[in-house]
Protein backbone atom coordinates (compact mmCIF):
# COMPACT_ATOMS: atom_id res chain seq x y z
CA UNK A 1 0.00 0.00 0.00
CA UNK A 2 1.93 2.92 -1.29
CA UNK A 3 0.92 6.37 -1.13
CA UNK A 4 0.72 7.57 -4.58
CA UNK A 5 -1.12 11.15 -4.26
CA UNK A 6 -1.93 12.90 -7.26
CA UNK A 7 0.67 15.92 -6.40
CA UNK A 8 3.36 13.28 -6.50
CA UNK A 9 2.91 11.55 -9.56
CA UNK A 10 1.14 13.34 -12.10
CA UNK A 11 -1.05 11.29 -14.33
CA UNK A 12 -1.34 11.15 -17.28
CA UNK A 13 -4.08 10.52 -19.40
CA UNK A 14 -4.54 9.34 -22.98
CA UNK A 15 -6.90 8.49 -25.31
CA UNK A 16 -7.45 4.64 -26.38
CA UNK A 17 -7.41 3.18 -29.47
CA UNK A 18 -9.78 0.68 -30.31
CA UNK A 19 -10.60 -1.77 -32.88
CA UNK A 20 -13.97 -1.99 -33.39
CA UNK A 21 -14.78 -5.38 -35.95
CA UNK A 22 -14.26 -6.18 -38.82
CA UNK A 23 -15.56 -9.48 -36.83
CA UNK A 24 -17.73 -7.93 -34.66
CA UNK A 25 -20.98 -9.30 -34.05
CA UNK A 26 -23.25 -5.48 -33.56
CA UNK A 27 -21.02 -4.63 -36.67
CA UNK A 28 -24.05 -5.72 -38.47
CA UNK A 29 -21.11 -7.40 -41.04
CA UNK A 30 -17.19 -6.49 -41.96
CA UNK A 31 -17.26 -3.21 -40.67
CA UNK A 32 -13.78 -2.00 -39.24
CA UNK A 33 -14.33 0.81 -36.86
CA UNK A 34 -11.17 2.54 -35.47
CA UNK A 35 -12.95 4.52 -32.21
CA UNK A 36 -10.75 6.67 -30.22
CA UNK A 37 -12.11 6.75 -26.50
CA UNK A 38 -11.52 9.01 -24.25
CA UNK A 39 -12.55 6.95 -20.92
CA UNK A 40 -15.86 5.37 -22.58
CA UNK A 41 -16.79 8.60 -24.28
CA UNK A 42 -16.32 8.78 -28.42
CA UNK A 43 -13.64 10.86 -29.61
CA UNK A 44 -13.21 9.81 -33.40
CA UNK A 45 -14.87 7.00 -35.15
CA UNK A 46 -13.24 6.78 -38.47
CA UNK A 47 -15.05 3.49 -40.49
CA UNK A 48 -12.42 1.27 -42.39
CA UNK A 49 -14.94 0.12 -45.42
CA UNK A 50 -14.16 -2.15 -48.19
CA UNK A 51 -13.83 -5.42 -46.90
CA UNK A 52 -16.52 -7.00 -48.87
CA UNK A 53 -15.99 -4.58 -52.22
CA UNK A 54 -16.96 -7.47 -54.82
CA UNK A 55 -16.24 -4.86 -58.16
CA UNK A 56 -19.92 -5.57 -58.98
CA UNK A 57 -20.02 -2.00 -60.87
CA UNK A 58 -16.53 -3.15 -62.67
CA UNK A 59 -18.45 -6.94 -63.57
CA UNK A 60 -21.21 -5.33 -64.66
CA UNK A 61 -19.73 -3.79 -67.22
CA UNK A 62 -18.32 -6.92 -68.17
CA UNK A 63 -22.02 -8.95 -68.48
CA UNK A 64 -24.78 -8.31 -70.94
CA UNK A 65 -27.98 -6.64 -68.84
CA UNK A 66 -29.61 -9.38 -68.19
CA UNK A 67 -26.82 -11.54 -66.59
CA UNK A 68 -26.11 -8.29 -64.68
CA UNK A 69 -29.35 -8.25 -62.57
CA UNK A 70 -28.26 -10.84 -59.89
CA UNK A 71 -25.78 -8.95 -59.05
CA UNK A 72 -28.15 -6.35 -57.56
CA UNK A 73 -30.16 -9.10 -55.47
CA UNK A 74 -26.34 -9.55 -53.74
CA UNK A 75 -25.66 -5.97 -53.05
CA UNK A 76 -27.90 -5.19 -50.27
CA UNK A 77 -28.60 -8.88 -49.51
CA UNK A 78 -32.05 -8.05 -47.15
CA UNK A 79 -33.78 -5.79 -49.59
CA UNK A 80 -33.53 -7.71 -52.83
CA UNK A 81 -36.14 -6.69 -55.16
CA UNK A 82 -36.10 -3.45 -54.33
CA UNK A 83 -32.48 -3.11 -56.26
CA UNK A 84 -33.41 -5.50 -58.92
CA UNK A 85 -35.96 -3.12 -60.05
CA UNK A 86 -33.87 0.28 -59.67
CA UNK A 87 -31.79 -1.58 -61.94
CA UNK A 88 -34.88 -2.68 -64.38
CA UNK A 89 -36.16 1.00 -64.22
CA UNK A 90 -32.78 2.13 -65.43
CA UNK A 91 -32.89 -0.59 -68.11
CA UNK A 92 -36.44 -0.13 -68.78
CA UNK A 93 -36.15 3.90 -68.88
CA UNK A 94 -33.27 3.76 -71.84
CA UNK A 95 -35.73 1.28 -74.00
CA UNK A 96 -38.39 3.07 -73.63
CA UNK A 97 -40.27 0.09 -72.45
CA UNK A 98 -43.63 0.00 -70.34
CA UNK A 99 -44.35 -2.97 -68.50
CA UNK A 100 -47.71 -4.03 -68.37
CA UNK A 101 -50.12 -2.54 -65.39
CA UNK A 102 -49.90 -6.29 -64.34
CA UNK A 103 -46.35 -7.14 -63.67
CA UNK A 104 -46.80 -3.16 -62.03
CA UNK A 105 -48.64 -4.18 -59.85
CA UNK A 106 -46.99 -7.55 -58.79
CA UNK A 107 -43.57 -5.08 -58.35
CA UNK A 108 -45.29 -2.46 -55.84
CA UNK A 109 -46.57 -5.85 -53.63
CA UNK A 110 -43.26 -7.49 -53.64
CA UNK A 111 -41.37 -4.36 -53.50
CA UNK A 112 -43.79 -3.65 -50.05
CA UNK A 113 -42.51 -7.13 -48.73
CA UNK A 114 -39.26 -6.38 -49.71
CA UNK A 115 -39.76 -3.22 -47.08
CA UNK A 116 -41.10 -5.87 -44.60
CA UNK A 117 -37.90 -7.99 -45.32
CA UNK A 118 -35.66 -5.33 -44.51
CA UNK A 119 -37.24 -3.13 -41.75
CA UNK A 120 -37.91 -6.80 -39.72
CA UNK A 121 -34.35 -7.13 -39.63
CA UNK A 122 -33.35 -3.33 -38.85
CA UNK A 123 -36.00 -3.07 -36.29
CA UNK A 124 -34.61 -7.24 -34.82
CA UNK A 125 -31.24 -7.01 -35.50
CA UNK A 126 -31.15 -3.18 -33.71
CA UNK A 127 -33.11 -4.72 -30.64
CA UNK A 128 -30.98 -7.33 -30.34
CA UNK A 129 -28.03 -4.75 -30.16
CA UNK A 130 -29.13 -3.08 -27.68
CA UNK A 131 -29.53 -5.72 -25.68
CA UNK A 132 -33.83 -7.42 -26.18
CA UNK A 133 -33.10 -10.77 -27.60
CA UNK A 134 -37.23 -11.29 -28.13
CA UNK A 135 -38.17 -9.32 -30.54
CA UNK A 136 -35.56 -9.94 -33.32
CA UNK A 137 -36.72 -14.07 -32.82
CA UNK A 138 -40.26 -13.19 -33.71
CA UNK A 139 -39.32 -10.69 -36.63
CA UNK A 140 -37.13 -13.40 -38.30
CA UNK A 141 -39.91 -16.03 -37.74
CA UNK A 142 -41.62 -13.44 -40.03
CA UNK A 143 -39.08 -12.64 -42.12
CA UNK A 144 -38.97 -16.39 -43.18
CA UNK A 145 -42.68 -15.98 -43.87
CA UNK A 146 -41.80 -13.70 -46.44
CA UNK A 147 -38.83 -15.03 -48.20
CA UNK A 148 -41.30 -18.27 -48.82
CA UNK A 149 -43.08 -15.69 -50.85
CA UNK A 150 -40.37 -15.05 -52.56
CA UNK A 151 -39.68 -18.78 -52.91
CA UNK A 152 -42.92 -19.17 -54.26
CA UNK A 153 -42.86 -16.69 -57.33
CA UNK A 154 -39.04 -16.94 -57.82
CA UNK A 155 -37.84 -20.19 -56.48
CA UNK A 156 -35.07 -18.61 -54.70
CA UNK A 157 -35.03 -17.18 -51.15
CA UNK A 158 -33.59 -14.12 -51.25
CA UNK A 159 -31.79 -13.63 -54.77
CA UNK A 160 -34.63 -13.95 -56.11
CA UNK A 161 -34.04 -11.75 -59.39
CA UNK A 162 -37.67 -11.80 -59.91
CA UNK A 163 -38.26 -8.17 -61.75
CA UNK A 164 -36.65 -8.40 -65.09
CA UNK A 165 -36.44 -5.60 -67.53
CA UNK A 166 -40.13 -5.44 -68.93
CA UNK A 167 -41.81 -7.26 -66.61
CA UNK A 168 -41.33 -10.01 -64.51
CA UNK A 169 -39.34 -13.66 -64.54
CA UNK A 170 -43.28 -15.28 -64.09
CA UNK A 171 -46.78 -14.48 -62.78
CA UNK A 172 -47.66 -15.38 -59.51
CA UNK A 173 -48.79 -19.26 -59.01
CA UNK A 174 -52.75 -19.92 -57.59
CA UNK A 175 -53.38 -18.72 -53.84
CA UNK A 176 -50.03 -16.86 -53.68
CA UNK A 177 -52.26 -13.67 -53.26
CA UNK A 178 -55.11 -15.28 -50.66
CA UNK A 179 -51.72 -15.90 -48.70
CA UNK A 180 -50.49 -12.75 -48.67
CA UNK A 181 -53.51 -11.24 -47.64
CA UNK A 182 -53.48 -13.81 -44.91
CA UNK A 183 -49.95 -12.71 -43.61
CA UNK A 184 -50.77 -8.91 -43.71
CA UNK A 185 -53.75 -9.71 -41.53
CA UNK A 186 -51.75 -11.28 -39.33
CA UNK A 187 -48.43 -9.42 -39.43
CA UNK A 188 -50.11 -6.42 -37.69
CA UNK A 189 -50.74 -8.23 -34.40
CA UNK A 190 -47.11 -9.42 -35.05
CA UNK A 191 -46.17 -5.31 -35.24
CA UNK A 192 -48.30 -4.45 -31.62
CA UNK A 193 -46.78 -6.98 -29.99
CA UNK A 194 -43.02 -5.98 -31.15
CA UNK A 195 -44.18 -1.85 -30.69
CA UNK A 196 -45.43 -3.78 -26.79
CA UNK A 197 -42.15 -4.29 -26.41
CA UNK A 198 -40.21 -1.48 -27.36
CA UNK A 199 -42.07 1.82 -28.61
CA UNK A 200 -42.66 1.86 -24.05
CA UNK A 201 -39.71 0.10 -22.88
CA UNK A 202 -37.45 2.02 -20.20
CA UNK A 203 -34.45 0.90 -21.08
CA UNK A 204 -34.99 0.53 -25.37
CA UNK A 205 -35.98 4.56 -24.84
CA UNK A 206 -33.08 5.48 -22.13
CA UNK A 207 -30.74 3.64 -24.78
CA UNK A 208 -32.17 5.70 -28.04
CA UNK A 209 -33.66 8.68 -27.48
CA UNK A 210 -31.16 11.45 -27.85
CA UNK A 211 -28.39 9.34 -29.42
CA UNK A 212 -27.23 9.72 -32.88
CA UNK A 213 -29.14 13.44 -33.41
CA UNK A 214 -29.02 14.57 -36.85
CA UNK A 215 -30.40 17.68 -37.62
CA UNK A 216 -32.16 17.84 -41.35
CA UNK A 217 -29.43 20.70 -42.82
CA UNK A 218 -26.46 17.80 -41.51
CA UNK A 219 -28.44 14.96 -43.20
CA UNK A 220 -29.24 16.25 -45.98
CA UNK A 221 -25.60 17.75 -46.67
CA UNK A 222 -24.79 13.97 -45.21
CA UNK A 223 -26.53 12.70 -48.80
CA UNK A 224 -29.13 10.61 -46.00
CA UNK A 225 -31.81 9.19 -47.53
CA UNK A 226 -34.89 6.96 -46.49
CA UNK A 227 -35.78 7.11 -42.71
CA UNK A 228 -32.59 8.04 -42.05
CA UNK A 229 -33.59 11.25 -43.89
CA UNK A 230 -37.35 11.33 -42.84
CA UNK A 231 -36.36 10.66 -38.78
CA UNK A 232 -34.62 14.02 -39.32
CA UNK A 233 -37.88 15.52 -40.26
CA UNK A 234 -37.67 15.94 -43.95
CA UNK A 235 -40.74 14.68 -45.79
CA UNK A 236 -39.24 13.41 -48.54
CA UNK A 237 -40.32 9.98 -49.82
CA UNK A 238 -39.46 9.17 -53.69
CA UNK A 239 -42.35 7.39 -54.08
CA UNK A 240 -44.46 10.24 -53.61
CA UNK A 241 -42.17 12.56 -55.14
CA UNK A 242 -41.76 10.89 -58.44
CA UNK A 243 -44.11 7.98 -58.14
CA UNK A 244 -42.81 5.31 -60.19
CA UNK A 245 -45.19 2.16 -61.01
CA UNK A 246 -48.27 2.16 -59.69
CA UNK A 247 -47.46 4.37 -56.39
CA UNK A 248 -49.25 7.35 -57.85
CA UNK A 249 -52.26 5.04 -57.21
CA UNK A 250 -51.82 3.81 -53.85
CA UNK A 251 -52.96 5.90 -50.69
CA UNK A 252 -50.22 6.05 -48.13
CA UNK A 253 -48.53 8.14 -45.34
CA UNK A 254 -45.11 9.56 -45.39
CA UNK A 255 -43.96 9.80 -41.42
CA UNK A 256 -41.24 11.90 -40.53
CA UNK A 257 -39.08 11.94 -36.94
CA UNK A 258 -39.55 15.00 -35.02
CA UNK A 259 -35.79 15.07 -33.07
CA UNK A 260 -34.12 12.84 -35.53
CA UNK A 261 -32.49 10.48 -33.10
CA UNK A 262 -32.52 6.87 -33.42
CA UNK A 263 -35.50 6.60 -31.69
CA UNK A 264 -37.48 8.59 -34.08
CA UNK A 265 -35.85 6.55 -36.70
CA UNK A 266 -37.12 3.54 -35.15
CA UNK A 267 -40.78 4.51 -35.19
CA UNK A 268 -40.56 6.06 -38.72
CA UNK A 269 -39.68 2.14 -39.66
CA UNK A 270 -42.40 0.80 -37.80
CA UNK A 271 -44.69 3.17 -39.30
CA UNK A 272 -43.43 2.82 -42.54
CA UNK A 273 -44.24 -1.09 -42.56
CA UNK A 274 -47.95 0.06 -41.33
CA UNK A 275 -48.05 1.78 -44.04
CA UNK A 276 -46.56 -1.09 -46.42
CA UNK A 277 -48.89 -3.40 -45.64
CA UNK A 278 -51.64 -0.78 -46.50
CA UNK A 279 -50.28 -0.68 -50.13
CA UNK A 280 -50.09 -4.07 -50.33
CA UNK A 281 -53.57 -4.32 -49.72
CA UNK A 282 -54.77 -2.13 -51.91
CA UNK A 283 -52.53 -3.88 -54.57
CA UNK A 284 -54.16 -7.18 -53.43
CA UNK A 285 -57.84 -5.97 -54.40
CA UNK A 286 -56.09 -3.54 -57.38
CA UNK A 287 -54.44 -5.96 -59.14
CA UNK A 288 -56.18 -6.42 -62.43
CA UNK A 289 -55.25 -9.73 -65.22
CA UNK A 290 -53.35 -9.88 -68.22
CA UNK A 291 -49.54 -10.15 -69.10
CA UNK A 292 -46.47 -10.09 -66.52
CA UNK A 293 -44.02 -9.15 -69.73
CA UNK A 294 -44.18 -6.66 -72.56
CA UNK A 295 -44.87 -8.64 -75.75
CA UNK A 296 -41.66 -7.92 -77.50
CA UNK A 297 -39.30 -11.41 -78.08
CA UNK A 298 -36.37 -9.36 -78.87
CA UNK A 299 -36.21 -8.26 -75.04
CA UNK A 300 -38.02 -10.97 -73.23
CA UNK A 301 -38.31 -14.62 -73.66
CA UNK A 302 -40.81 -16.68 -75.20
CA UNK A 303 -42.59 -19.13 -72.72
CA UNK A 304 -41.34 -22.49 -72.72
CA UNK A 305 -44.15 -23.94 -74.49
CA UNK A 306 -43.71 -21.72 -77.98
CA UNK A 307 -40.36 -23.24 -77.93
CA UNK A 308 -41.41 -26.45 -78.62
CA UNK A 309 -43.22 -26.21 -81.88
CA UNK A 310 -42.11 -22.38 -82.77
CA UNK A 311 -38.67 -22.37 -84.66
CA UNK A 312 -38.32 -18.18 -83.95
CA UNK A 313 -39.31 -18.45 -80.87
CA UNK A 314 -36.55 -21.07 -79.99
CA UNK A 315 -34.16 -18.89 -81.99
CA UNK A 316 -35.25 -16.26 -79.66
CA UNK A 317 -34.90 -17.60 -76.97
CA UNK A 318 -30.97 -18.73 -77.91
CA UNK A 319 -30.32 -15.50 -78.85
CA UNK A 320 -31.47 -13.24 -75.61
CA UNK A 321 -29.75 -15.60 -73.07
CA UNK A 322 -26.27 -15.85 -75.29
CA UNK A 323 -26.07 -12.83 -76.64
CA UNK A 324 -29.10 -10.64 -74.55
CA UNK A 325 -30.65 -8.01 -76.28
CA UNK A 326 -29.01 -4.47 -77.08
CA UNK A 327 -29.68 -1.29 -75.43
CA UNK A 328 -29.45 2.00 -77.70
CA UNK A 329 -26.86 4.65 -77.03
CA UNK A 330 -27.87 6.64 -73.90
CA UNK A 331 -27.35 7.35 -70.43
CA UNK A 332 -29.70 7.70 -67.40
CA UNK A 333 -29.95 7.81 -63.72
CA UNK A 334 -32.74 5.99 -62.01
CA UNK A 335 -33.28 6.08 -57.79
CA UNK A 336 -35.96 4.55 -56.37
CA UNK A 337 -37.03 4.22 -52.47
CA UNK A 338 -35.53 1.09 -51.41
CA UNK A 339 -36.39 0.34 -47.52
CA UNK A 340 -32.96 1.47 -46.61
CA UNK A 341 -33.40 5.00 -48.73
CA UNK A 342 -32.51 6.43 -51.95
CA UNK A 343 -31.39 3.18 -54.16
CA UNK A 344 -29.79 4.83 -57.70
CA UNK A 345 -28.34 3.21 -61.05
CA UNK A 346 -26.79 5.23 -63.80
CA UNK A 347 -26.21 3.22 -66.81
CA UNK A 348 -24.50 4.21 -69.76
CA UNK A 349 -25.32 2.22 -73.06
CA UNK A 350 -23.69 2.38 -76.13
CA UNK A 351 -25.53 0.30 -78.74
CA UNK A 352 -24.15 -3.22 -77.82
CA UNK A 353 -25.54 -5.75 -75.43
CA UNK A 354 -23.85 -4.76 -72.23
CA UNK A 355 -23.12 -1.08 -70.59
CA UNK A 356 -20.64 0.37 -70.58
CA UNK A 357 -20.61 2.06 -67.34
CA UNK A 358 -23.13 1.24 -64.22
CA UNK A 359 -23.33 2.99 -61.13
CA UNK A 360 -24.85 2.26 -58.14
CA UNK A 361 -25.50 4.74 -55.35
CA UNK A 362 -26.47 2.50 -52.52
CA UNK A 363 -27.93 4.66 -49.72
CA UNK A 364 -25.77 2.52 -46.31
CA UNK A 365 -22.76 4.45 -48.27
CA UNK A 366 -23.53 7.95 -47.49
CA UNK A 367 -25.46 6.88 -44.21
CA UNK A 368 -21.87 5.21 -43.19
CA UNK A 369 -19.64 8.06 -43.14
CA UNK A 370 -22.03 10.41 -40.90
CA UNK A 371 -20.92 7.99 -38.11
CA UNK A 372 -18.77 9.88 -36.79
CA UNK A 373 -20.99 12.35 -36.56
CA UNK A 374 -23.63 10.63 -34.99
CA UNK A 375 -21.85 9.02 -32.33
CA UNK A 376 -19.10 11.35 -31.27
CA UNK A 377 -19.41 12.35 -27.50
CA UNK A 378 -21.55 9.56 -26.76
CA UNK A 379 -20.07 6.46 -25.16
CA UNK A 380 -19.17 3.27 -26.66
CA UNK A 381 -22.06 1.12 -25.97
CA UNK A 382 -23.99 4.08 -28.26
CA UNK A 383 -21.80 3.25 -31.28
CA UNK A 384 -23.67 -0.06 -31.41
CA UNK A 385 -27.49 1.80 -31.46
CA UNK A 386 -25.91 4.26 -34.16
CA UNK A 387 -24.50 1.10 -36.49
CA UNK A 388 -27.71 -0.87 -35.89
CA UNK A 389 -30.47 2.56 -36.83
CA UNK A 390 -28.02 3.01 -39.77
CA UNK A 391 -29.08 -0.36 -40.84
CA UNK A 392 -25.86 -0.99 -42.36
CA UNK A 393 -25.37 -4.07 -44.83
CA UNK A 394 -21.72 -4.25 -46.05
CA UNK A 395 -23.14 -6.04 -49.57
CA UNK A 396 -24.12 -2.40 -50.48
CA UNK A 397 -22.04 -0.21 -48.46
CA UNK A 398 -18.83 -1.80 -50.19
CA UNK A 399 -20.56 -2.98 -53.54
CA UNK B 1 -35.69 27.27 -66.37
CA UNK B 2 -35.00 30.72 -65.16
CA UNK B 3 -32.26 28.86 -62.73
CA UNK B 4 -30.78 27.75 -66.31
CA UNK B 5 -30.57 31.04 -67.30
CA UNK B 6 -29.22 32.64 -63.99
CA UNK B 7 -26.57 29.86 -64.43
CA UNK B 8 -25.53 30.59 -67.52
CA UNK B 9 -25.48 34.34 -67.49
CA UNK B 10 -23.31 34.01 -64.21
CA UNK B 11 -21.12 31.34 -65.48
CA UNK B 12 -21.05 31.87 -69.34
CA UNK B 13 -17.79 29.85 -69.60
CA UNK B 14 -18.48 27.14 -67.91
CA UNK B 15 -22.15 25.98 -67.93
CA UNK B 16 -23.93 24.64 -71.09
CA UNK B 17 -27.13 22.78 -70.50
CA UNK B 18 -27.69 19.17 -72.33
CA UNK B 19 -30.20 16.86 -71.52
CA UNK B 20 -30.04 13.09 -70.07
CA UNK B 21 -32.27 10.68 -71.39
CA UNK B 22 -35.78 11.60 -70.07
CA UNK B 23 -36.12 9.31 -66.99
CA UNK B 24 -39.59 7.88 -66.11
CA UNK B 25 -38.68 8.39 -62.58
CA UNK B 26 -37.01 11.91 -62.10
CA UNK B 27 -39.30 14.22 -64.21
CA UNK B 28 -37.78 17.69 -63.47
CA UNK B 29 -34.21 17.15 -64.30
CA UNK B 30 -31.11 20.02 -65.44
CA UNK B 31 -28.42 18.88 -66.79
CA UNK B 32 -25.29 20.88 -66.93
CA UNK B 33 -22.27 20.05 -68.94
CA UNK B 34 -19.07 21.69 -66.82
CA UNK B 35 -16.14 22.68 -68.33
CA UNK B 36 -14.46 22.85 -65.05
CA UNK B 37 -16.25 23.09 -62.05
CA UNK B 38 -16.18 26.16 -60.24
CA UNK B 39 -16.25 26.26 -56.46
CA UNK B 40 -18.31 29.89 -56.83
CA UNK B 41 -21.34 27.87 -58.83
CA UNK B 42 -21.51 25.21 -56.25
CA UNK B 43 -21.58 27.57 -54.14
CA UNK B 44 -24.12 29.44 -55.96
CA UNK B 45 -26.48 26.09 -56.16
CA UNK B 46 -25.80 24.88 -52.87
CA UNK B 47 -26.44 28.41 -50.65
CA UNK B 48 -28.51 30.97 -52.26
CA UNK B 49 -31.69 31.67 -51.61
CA UNK B 50 -33.52 30.79 -54.79
CA UNK B 51 -31.75 27.23 -55.45
CA UNK B 52 -31.11 25.65 -52.32
CA UNK B 53 -29.55 22.82 -53.39
CA UNK B 54 -29.10 21.81 -50.05
CA UNK B 55 -29.60 18.04 -50.54
CA UNK B 56 -26.27 16.30 -51.79
CA UNK B 57 -27.51 12.97 -53.74
CA UNK B 58 -24.39 11.16 -55.33
CA UNK B 59 -21.35 11.68 -57.01
CA UNK B 60 -19.73 9.54 -59.66
CA UNK B 61 -17.36 9.14 -62.86
CA UNK B 62 -16.94 7.20 -65.78
CA UNK B 63 -14.41 6.75 -68.21
CA UNK B 64 -14.46 6.29 -71.87
CA UNK B 65 -10.94 6.26 -73.00
CA UNK B 66 -11.70 6.83 -76.64
CA UNK B 67 -12.45 10.47 -75.73
CA UNK B 68 -9.50 12.97 -74.81
CA UNK B 69 -11.41 13.97 -72.12
CA UNK B 70 -11.86 10.76 -70.96
CA UNK B 71 -13.22 11.08 -67.21
CA UNK B 72 -16.69 12.65 -66.63
CA UNK B 73 -17.12 13.44 -62.92
CA UNK B 74 -21.07 13.63 -62.74
CA UNK B 75 -23.00 15.26 -59.68
CA UNK B 76 -26.53 14.64 -58.74
CA UNK B 77 -27.72 17.51 -56.46
CA UNK B 78 -31.41 18.39 -55.03
CA UNK B 79 -33.43 20.68 -53.97
CA UNK B 80 -36.53 19.84 -51.81
CA UNK B 81 -39.27 21.56 -54.14
CA UNK B 82 -38.42 18.57 -56.75
CA UNK B 83 -35.75 20.01 -58.84
CA UNK B 84 -32.36 17.69 -58.79
CA UNK B 85 -29.35 19.32 -60.83
CA UNK B 86 -26.74 16.99 -62.81
CA UNK B 87 -23.58 18.57 -63.05
CA UNK B 88 -21.20 17.17 -65.37
CA UNK B 89 -17.20 18.16 -66.14
CA UNK B 90 -15.19 16.12 -68.05
CA UNK B 91 -11.76 15.78 -67.52
CA UNK B 92 -8.67 14.49 -69.40
CA UNK B 93 -6.33 11.51 -68.88
CA UNK B 94 -3.02 14.41 -68.15
CA UNK B 95 -4.98 16.87 -66.06
CA UNK B 96 -7.44 14.74 -63.83
CA UNK B 97 -8.50 16.90 -61.16
CA UNK B 98 -11.26 18.55 -60.11
CA UNK B 99 -12.70 20.93 -57.26
CA UNK B 100 -13.74 19.50 -54.10
CA UNK B 101 -17.46 19.71 -53.61
CA UNK B 102 -16.63 18.63 -49.48
CA UNK B 103 -16.62 22.65 -48.01
CA UNK B 104 -20.44 22.44 -49.08
CA UNK B 105 -21.42 18.70 -48.83
CA UNK B 106 -19.87 16.89 -45.65
CA UNK B 107 -21.31 13.49 -47.67
CA UNK B 108 -19.55 14.10 -50.91
CA UNK B 109 -16.26 12.66 -48.51
CA UNK B 110 -16.40 9.51 -49.25
CA UNK B 111 -17.90 9.78 -52.44
CA UNK B 112 -14.91 11.57 -54.16
CA UNK B 113 -12.79 9.28 -51.90
CA UNK B 114 -14.39 6.33 -53.80
CA UNK B 115 -13.76 8.72 -57.49
CA UNK B 116 -10.31 8.74 -56.46
CA UNK B 117 -9.89 4.80 -55.28
CA UNK B 118 -11.51 3.94 -58.81
CA UNK B 119 -10.34 6.50 -61.21
CA UNK B 120 -7.60 8.29 -59.81
CA UNK B 121 -9.28 11.34 -59.75
CA UNK B 122 -7.69 14.42 -57.59
CA UNK B 123 -9.81 16.47 -55.66
CA UNK B 124 -8.33 19.90 -54.48
CA UNK B 125 -9.04 20.81 -51.20
CA UNK B 126 -10.59 17.57 -49.91
CA UNK B 127 -9.79 16.68 -46.57
CA UNK B 128 -8.98 13.19 -46.55
CA UNK B 129 -7.97 11.65 -50.13
CA UNK B 130 -7.42 8.36 -49.38
CA UNK B 131 -8.50 5.39 -50.93
CA UNK B 132 -11.52 3.74 -49.33
CA UNK B 133 -13.14 0.57 -51.42
CA UNK B 134 -9.97 -1.73 -52.41
CA UNK B 135 -7.49 -3.04 -50.48
CA UNK B 136 -4.44 -1.44 -48.40
CA UNK B 137 -2.03 -1.18 -50.15
CA UNK B 138 -3.90 -1.75 -53.44
CA UNK B 139 -2.40 -0.51 -56.62
CA UNK B 140 -4.44 1.08 -59.77
CA UNK B 141 -7.49 2.06 -60.58
CA UNK B 142 -9.73 -0.58 -60.96
CA UNK B 143 -12.58 1.51 -63.09
CA UNK B 144 -10.70 2.60 -65.50
CA UNK B 145 -11.10 1.10 -68.57
CA UNK B 146 -7.74 0.12 -69.16
CA UNK B 147 -7.47 -1.72 -65.76
CA UNK B 148 -8.48 -5.87 -66.69
CA UNK B 149 -11.42 -7.32 -64.78
CA UNK B 150 -9.22 -10.00 -62.95
CA UNK B 151 -7.15 -7.33 -61.79
CA UNK B 152 -3.12 -7.77 -61.67
CA UNK B 153 -2.30 -9.66 -58.87
CA UNK B 154 -4.17 -12.40 -56.66
CA UNK B 155 -3.61 -13.20 -52.91
CA UNK B 156 -3.92 -16.14 -50.93
CA UNK B 157 -2.48 -17.66 -47.36
CA UNK B 158 0.63 -19.52 -47.61
CA UNK B 159 0.76 -21.82 -44.74
CA UNK B 160 4.44 -22.71 -45.60
CA UNK B 161 5.28 -18.71 -44.80
CA UNK B 162 2.09 -18.15 -42.51
CA UNK B 163 1.29 -15.08 -44.11
CA UNK B 164 -0.67 -14.10 -47.28
CA UNK B 165 1.30 -13.65 -50.44
CA UNK B 166 0.43 -11.54 -53.16
CA UNK B 167 1.53 -12.74 -57.00
CA UNK B 168 0.42 -12.26 -60.43
CA UNK B 169 -2.83 -13.37 -61.22
CA UNK B 170 -3.19 -16.78 -63.12
CA UNK B 171 -5.73 -18.59 -64.76
CA UNK B 172 -6.45 -22.23 -66.54
CA UNK B 173 -9.03 -20.45 -68.65
CA UNK B 174 -8.60 -17.48 -70.49
CA UNK B 175 -11.60 -15.14 -69.34
CA UNK B 176 -13.88 -15.60 -72.60
CA UNK B 177 -15.60 -11.83 -73.38
CA UNK B 178 -17.97 -13.45 -75.79
CA UNK B 179 -17.50 -10.18 -78.04
CA UNK B 180 -19.20 -10.89 -81.17
CA UNK B 181 -20.83 -9.31 -84.08
CA UNK B 182 -24.35 -8.29 -83.27
CA UNK B 183 -27.19 -8.26 -86.32
CA UNK B 184 -29.53 -6.35 -84.18
CA UNK B 185 -27.51 -3.94 -83.26
CA UNK B 186 -29.39 -0.93 -84.99
CA UNK B 187 -32.98 -2.42 -83.99
CA UNK B 188 -33.43 -0.03 -81.14
CA UNK B 189 -31.12 3.10 -81.90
Amino acid sequence: MRNNSPSLSPTSVKNFSLNFGPQHPAAHGVLRLVVELSGEAVLRAEPHIGLLHRGTEKLLEYKTYIQGLPYFDRLDYVSMIAQEHAYCLAVENLLDLVPPLRAQYLRVIFLELTRLLNHLLAVGSHALDVGALTPFLWVFEEREKLMEFYERVSGARMHAAYIRPGGLTADIPAGLLEDIHQFCSAFKVRLDEVEEMLTGNRIWKNRLIGVGVVSAVDALSFGFSGPMLRGSGVAWDLRKVNPYEVYDRCAFDVFVGQYGDCYDRYLVRLYEMRESLRVIEQCLAALPAGHIRVDDRKLTPPSRAFMKFSMESLIHHFKLYTEGFSVPLGETYVSVEAPKGEFGVYVAADGSSRPTRCRIRAPGFYHLQAIEHMSKGHMLADIVTVIGTQDIVFGEVDR
Amino acid sequence: MRLITALQQLFPTSVTVGTLHPTAVETSQLFFSLRQRPLALIRVLAISYYHRFAGFVDEFASDTPANPKRFKIFCYLRNFVGQSVFLVETLSHGDARTNSLETFYVGANWAEREIFDMFGVLFYGHSDLRRILTDYGFEGFPLRKDFPLSGYVQIRYSEVGRRLVTEPVEFNQNYRYFEYGNPWFNKHA
